[in-house]
This record gives C-alpha cells, structure tokens and sequence, in this order.
C-alpha cells in the first residue's frame, strides 16, 4: 500500500482510471495488493470500499459458482 | 458545534452567487438552448476545487460541479493559475459529460491568495463533428462528436488566448454563436468573481474559509442519518436503452445498492459493456444521475455540496455503459443514459426500502432533434439543438407533471415564437397527448406531440430518442406509459412514415444528417409518464377533472379506470361501483 506518482509527458493525451471505482486516476495515485494482484486506485478511501464490499462480494460469488459446478 | 444560523446565510449567499452568474449567462448568450433552454449550471468551489455551491438550474450537470473542478486542478495545477485566468474544457474522459457542455472555471483569489473557483457548465449549441448541432446518432467513436478540448486556458491574465479561440472556432459551424456564448460563459464567471469578493469582504476571508467546511460536515451528517433510516441490505434492479442505432438489442443497466448503516455503495459493476452508438455515460454522468436520484429521494432540504455525497460511494466500471473508455461515443449518455440511471435508482430500486418517497418512470429521453442549414431568409447558417417536453411518473399524492423536460434535465422548452423567428419551421400543433399518461392511483404525466412543416430547400436533421419501443414503467401496480414516435410525411405524401422506411435509417429513433426538404413534415411525438399505484384506486372525482381537461378520455375513463360519467361529465357513482366491483372479480 503506497502513493505511486506518474509523470507522463505533456504531450501524452491517455487516461487512467480507478480500478476500483472507475474514476479518473490522478497524477498521484494508491495503489494496493489483494490476493497478489497491484489494484491502482484513486486514494485509500478506495481500497477501503474495495476491502469492505467488492472483495467479499467477489469471494462470494466465486464460492456460489464453483458450488454450482 | 458550528453556528446553524452563520451557515445558513452563508450557503444561501454562495447559491445567490451562484444564480446571479445564472442569470447573467441567460440574459447575454446568443444561443436559444441558453437563453430559453437554460441547458447550464453554475458553481463556486473551494480552492481544492471541491464543491462549496451550485444553482438550482441542470440537475445533470451535478457530477462535472462535483468531480470536474479537482480534477482540472490534478491535471494543470493550481500553481500556474493566476487572476484573470480561465479554463475551459469538455473532455468527456477526463471530468467531462458529453462534449457539447463545456466547463469553464476562473480561479479566485482574496488579498492575493487562491481562495477559490467561479465556474459554469453549459451545452453548446455546435461544436463540429459528423453532423449539426453536434450530436450525431451514427457517431462510432468520440472523434465523430465534436471538437474535444482537455484543459486549456482561453483566457489568461484577463487578456484572450486567441490561439486556442481561433482553433476552437473554427472547428464549429455556428462559431459567431459559439463566440457569444463563450462569452456569456465568461461574463457570468466575471459576476461570479465580484459577488464572491464582496462576500470575503463582508466576512472576512477567515471566517469564510472556517464555515465552508461546517457546510460540508452539515450536508454529510444530513444526508447520513437520512441513510440510516433506510433498511440495511442489498437491493438490485435492471432497466436498459433499446438500441444503440447500430445494433437491433438491448444495452442493459444492472446496479446493487447497497444500504449499510448511514452509508450507501451504488455498484453498476454488472451492468454490460460499452455500446458501439453513442448511448453510453462517462463516470461523471453516472455519478450525476445516482447522487441526483439518492438526493431525490433523501435529500430533503439538504445544502447541495462536496458533503452531501460523502456517504455515498459508486463503482462503476471502465468499459461498461455506464463509464464509456476511449474512444467510445457518448453524446447521448447525458440526455438518454442519465435518465434512466436516475429512474433505475430512484424507482426500481429505493421504491424496495422507501416506496413513499418515489415515483413511476419519467419520458426517460431528451427527444434529442438536431437541424442545421442555411436560413432562406437571411442566407447564414444555422443549427439547434431541440428537447422536448414529456410526461414525469406518478408519485405519492401527485400526479406525473407533464410536458417537462427529464428531470435530470430541468431545462425549459424553446417556445413557438421564437423556434420560428430563428429557423425555417411553420408550426401546426404543438399539444399533449391525452390517453398518454401510465394510469395509476396517480398518473404519469402527459407526453406532447409537435408537428412542423421544413420552409427551406433543405434542412439536415438528426435525432437520438429512446423509449420507441420499451414503454416507461408503472410503480406499485401502476400502469405503462404511451412510448416516443418520431415520424415524417414527405411534401405531396399523405402517409405518416417512420425514418426507416421513409429514408432507410439503421433505426427510427437514433440516426444522422438526414435531408429534409420544402414541405416536408415530421411529428416528434414523446413519452409520458408511468403510473403509480392501481389505476383501480384513483378517485372517481379526479378522473372526471382529467377527462374536462382533456388529459384521458371518455372511453378511456370507463375501460381503464372504472369510471363512468354521466354527460354533464360528473361521476356515476352507482356506476363507477359496479365497474370497479367487476374489475376487481374478473382478476
């Protein structure tokens, strides 16, 4: 869990977004590990909705689809 | 704990700020869509660029006063702003909704030091592009849509950056419109400035800055106990724009709500993927329609600012319809898209945990209708950009509103008289639709119908509508409403034809830079409103005053609301009794 600063070039027209929430990713953004993935975020307001709702989430439907295999 | 009294002036002074700028936009642009449509907004925003106030004019325009301040400030720096500069921007990528609606933001500073930003958002009438008036149906990527501006200053230290004024003007069909307009923009912002000034002065800039973030606490704390008297659970809900007018199939919208204690997660993570037409939302929108809507519903009297949707988070991926990834289209993502989010949020899902407080489905489209060509009277080129009036939903103890603008839109209609004085259109009816309304123990509000007749050699128009073949729902057994129709009769012809058949468009609601010529008619006809409760509950009295206003009709009054009058048009209430009594045994 860290501050990551990118510097692109000023002539460079791409975006980034959040990968959590899908927001534009900032100059500086956060950027966290969850089950060995690197998930780039906007700040750790991020990785907290993240950790408390999409993580279980995902977790859940996981288990509800490989209990239905 | 802050003095309530203290911020209640101050909010009202920053909306007041807010709503001169408004007014002087309205009373000096050049173009219809802002001096009749009032199709913008304005805001002040604290020097962070977080939202401080906003105007109570285009509700849509909610997520750029939100989100597009900061993130200007994260791509150029609040460094390199000084007095007298102004930004302009409308990338949609980037902080921007659709690329007609640009923002322009003016720093403000108070004994030399940033205190602040003054900025508006409004829709441009043409900005280049595929077709006139900039919002081309067929639009494949957002290169098609216009000219796309990131960031840039066009004002700086007070004085015009004439290098980017000449780029930008000369990539729009209309740019002495365009010129006029800007510079509404700019004027407002100018007020803006000076108001704000006055304010610091009266205060003192101290005291000001120290209430400004009470106001937020005050929204935030507002908005959360709000939430928390909401049900905890999850609640999920589907609807779907019909077509993209390039592929025959639905793009749907999915969203699970989460309600947990005094905060809520909007997550539209299984919602499908970006549509190849131009349906599809940027982030901003999105955020705009799911606060609009929650504010809808909870918001009460709560001060519109940063902190009013801190308890609030929305996930909403890049890639799908409603968070559009370069270089997707979008244009009608604003005017389509947001529509249906707010319905979605406000209607399907927090009628689930709080039904009193919602409303059956609105029109739910802009009736988007865009024309251009040269004035047969004056020889110059011209383009507008038209939305129509439709019905709203039924709610509790209020029937739906009609012939309004989509409520995220709050706009206004463009009269007669002055759709006529500035383009080659004659008039023939321009009326509601009685029968339209989704019955209900309130019912949805009326569409209206517009029949107009081309007097030029040629017009080029453009449309992008929805709700043509998915009729806008009812709510807690109300009924569906009457869907939109855009249909033309060609000079000579008797027949009323959909654009499909009449000019082989790949659909009849969403196409571009059709011609139209002298004599040629078209009628926009637009959705109403759903129902709200059963139709079978509705007073027998208030019947009878819809059918003497022409809003439902005699037969309609028996066959689906039970009702029968006599032909003095009072109740029958022996009658009515033994109609309902049927209804009730035949189900």
């Amino acid at each position: 869990m860290s501050w990551v600063v990118r510097e692109p070039s000023w002539h460079q027209t791409q975006v980034a977004y959040c990968e959590v929430t899908g927001q534009l990713l900032p100059p500086r953004y956060w950027r966290f590990e969850d089950e060995g993935r690197v998930i780039a975020a906007r700040d750790p307001h991020c990785e907290e909705v993240y950790r408390r709702y999409l993580s279980p989430a995902a977790k859940r439907e996981r288990a509800r689809q490989s209990d239905g295999d | 704990m802050a003095d309530q009294v203290w911020l209640k002036i101050l909010h009202s002074q920053f909306v007041n700020v807010c709503e001169e700028m408004a007014y002087a936009m309205m009373r000096t642009a050049y173009s219809p869509i802002f001096s009749e449509g009032l199709d913008f907004s304005t805001m002040v925003l604290d020097a962070e660029g977080s939202l401080v106030a906003m105007a109570n004019m285009n509700p849509s325009m909610l997520g750029q006063s939100l989100f597009a301040g900061r993130w200007v400030i994260d791509e150029l720096g609040a460094d390199g702003l000084q007095p007298g500069d102004v930004v302009i921007h409308n990338d949609p990528y980037r902080g921007g909704s659709h690329m007609p609606e640009h923002l322009l933001l003016a720093p403000f500073f108070h004994e030399g030091e940033l205190a602040g930003f003054v900025g508006n958002v409004a829709h441009v009438a043409e900005i280049g592009g595929m077709a006139p008036g900039s919002f081309a149906s067929n639009a494949t990527d957002i290169y098609q849509e216009g000219l796309r501006l990131p960031p840039v200053k066009i004002m700086l230290a007070g004085e015009p950056v004439r290098d980017v004024w000449r780029i930008v003007l000369a990539n729009h069909r209309t740019p002495e419109s365009s010129w006029g307009d800007f510079n509404a923009m700019i004027g407002s912002l100018n007020v803006g400035l000076r108001r704000l000034a006055e304010l610091y002065d009266e205060h003192g800039a101290e005291r000001v800055a120290a209430g400004i973030p009470d106001l937020y606490d005050y929204s935030e704390t507002w908005i959360r106990r709000e939430i928390a008297q909401l049900a905890d659970g999850v609640y999920s809900a589907e609807d779907c724009q019909e077509d993209d007018g390039f592929d025959e199939r639905p793009y749907f919208i999915r969203v699970d709500v989460t309600v947990d204690g005094s905060r809520m997660l909007v997550d539209y993570t299984r919602s499908d993927e970006q549509a190849v037409g131009p349906i599809n939302s940027p982030y901003l929108v999105t955020a705009s329609a799911t606060y609009s809507a929650i504010l809808f519903v909870i918001g009460g009297e709560a001060p519109i600012n940063a902190g009013a949707v801190r308890a609030i988070d929305i996930v909403a991926p890049a890639g799908t319809i409603v968070n559009v990834r370069h270089p997707g289209p979008c244009v009608g993502g604003q005017t389509e898209l947001q529509p249906r989010l707010i319905d979605l949020v406000q209607g399907l899902v927090l009628s689930q945990v709080t039904p009193e407080r919602t409303a059956a489905a609105c029109g739910g489209t802009g009736c988007n209708f865009l024309f251009g060509g040269f004035h047969p009277r004056t020889g110059t080129y011209y383009t507008h950009y038209n939305f129509e009036g439709i019905g709203w939903g039924g709610r509790l103890g209020s029937d739906g509103n009609n012939a309004v603008c989509v409520p995220n839109g709050n706009c206004q209609n463009t009269p007669v008289e002055v759709f006529e004085t500035r383009f080659p259109w004659l008039h023939s009816e321009y009326r509601l639709n009685p029968d339209g309304g989704g019955p209900g123990r309130t019912r949805g509000g009326l569409g209206i119908t517009r029949v107009m007749t081309v007097e030029a050699e040629q017009i080029t128009c453009s449309a992008l509508f929805d709700r043509a073949r998915r009729s806008p729902w009812g709510l807690l057994g109300g009924g569906e409403a009457e869907r939109s129709r855009l249909l033309v009769r060609l000079a000579g012809g008797e027949e009323w034809l959909p654009f499909s058949e009449a000019f082989g468009t790949a659909s009849d609601s969403k196409f571009s830079n059709v011609r139209l010529h002298r004599g040629d008619q078209i009628m926009l006809r637009t959705p109403s409103g759903g129902g709200y409760g059963p139709a079978a509950e509705r007073p027998p009295e208030a019947v009878a005053a819809d059918v003497r206003e022409g809003f439902v009709s005699h037969d309609s009054a028996r066959a689906v609301y039970g009702v029968a009058l006599r032909d003095d048009g009072s109740v029958d209430v022996e009658r009515t009794a033994k109609l309902r009594e049927d209804a009730e045994g035949a189900t």
